[in-house]
């Protein structure tokens, strides 16, 4: 039976803001006091994302990695265009 | 006892722009993507040109530190395996040719070609000017940015 599987639990939120993420919860997910979480705003929904241990290190080393030679996100982000039209010519030669 | 069968997760083909933001970017929404495909919320679809798009791109920004590239290609291949993804070969001449007048831009065939051989349910791309509605129209691609796409999912089936 599966029928518990997307449970349903209230929460409310306090005068601040916050909200208490149920215990359950916070045990499945590894979740303690100062940790992290994503809110998204999705359509009419609001959801909250734990973060995944597994992603978070793996992609924290490349993080760190990249900004000690100073590469941003942004300069990532830039450069793409550039890799994308030279990927393309060596593959496909010149289709115009 | 009658058994229902689970639904068959939406698969959603990344672009490079949402993989790399997904990667950099710790609290975007292209993050939350690719926290919510590794749950299995939807199945990641990764083209091999996308893949090979951004592993191109983190090795122009390293120069010629041999050693510092493989330690991030290692990484970077870590992290793609972790997301369990759903890969797509690239597309061969063929392909490109016949897709070639699809897209404005000559650069963007491949990816292109590769969403449409894969047939996902959504293609989610930081770019929708390039990828835009005219796209979308020719191909029957449902194309969205990461925002569109937690608009639009069904995450609770």
């Amino acid at each position: 039976m599966r029928s518990a599987a997307h449970k349903i639990e209230e929460v409310r939120i306090g005068a601040h803001g916050e909200i208490q993420v149920p215990s359950r919860l916070l045990r499945a997910r590894r979740l303690k006091k100062g940790s992290r979480m994503l809110v998204v705003e999705a359509g009419e929904t609001i959801l909250l994302v734990a973060p995944d241990p597994a992603i978070e290190s793996t992609s924290d080393q490349l993080i760190a990695a990249f900004a000690r030679r100073g590469v941003t996100l942004d300069r990532l982000l830039r450069n793409l265009p550039k890799v994308r039209k030279q990927l393309v010519r060596e593959r496909y030669g010149d289709l115009r | 006892m009658a058994t229902s069968a689970k639904p068959a997760a939406a698969r959603v083909f990344l672009d490079s722009g949402v993989l790399l933001e997904g990667i950099f970017a710790p609290w975007s929404v292209s993050r939350a993507l690719l926290i919510l495909g590794r749950s299995g919320a939807f199945r990641i679809v990764l083209a091999e040109v996308v893949r090979e798009e951004v592993e191109r791109n983190l090795l122009a920004c390293v120069d010629e530190d041999e050693v510092f590239a493989e330690k991030a290609l290692a990484t970077y291949s870590k992290l793609l395996r972790l997301l369990r993804p759903q890969r797509v070969p690239s597309p061969d001449l063929a392909e490109v040719v016949r897709y070639r007048h699809v897209i404005k831009h000559l650069a963007d065939v491949p990816v292109l070609a590769s969403a449409i051989r894969a047939a996902p349910d959504w293609l989610v791309t930081t770019n929708t000017r390039h990828f835009n509605e005219s796209v979308a129209r020719k191909t029957g691609l449902r194309i969205v940015d990461p925002a569109g796409l937690l608009r639009v999912l069904r995450l609770v089936n």
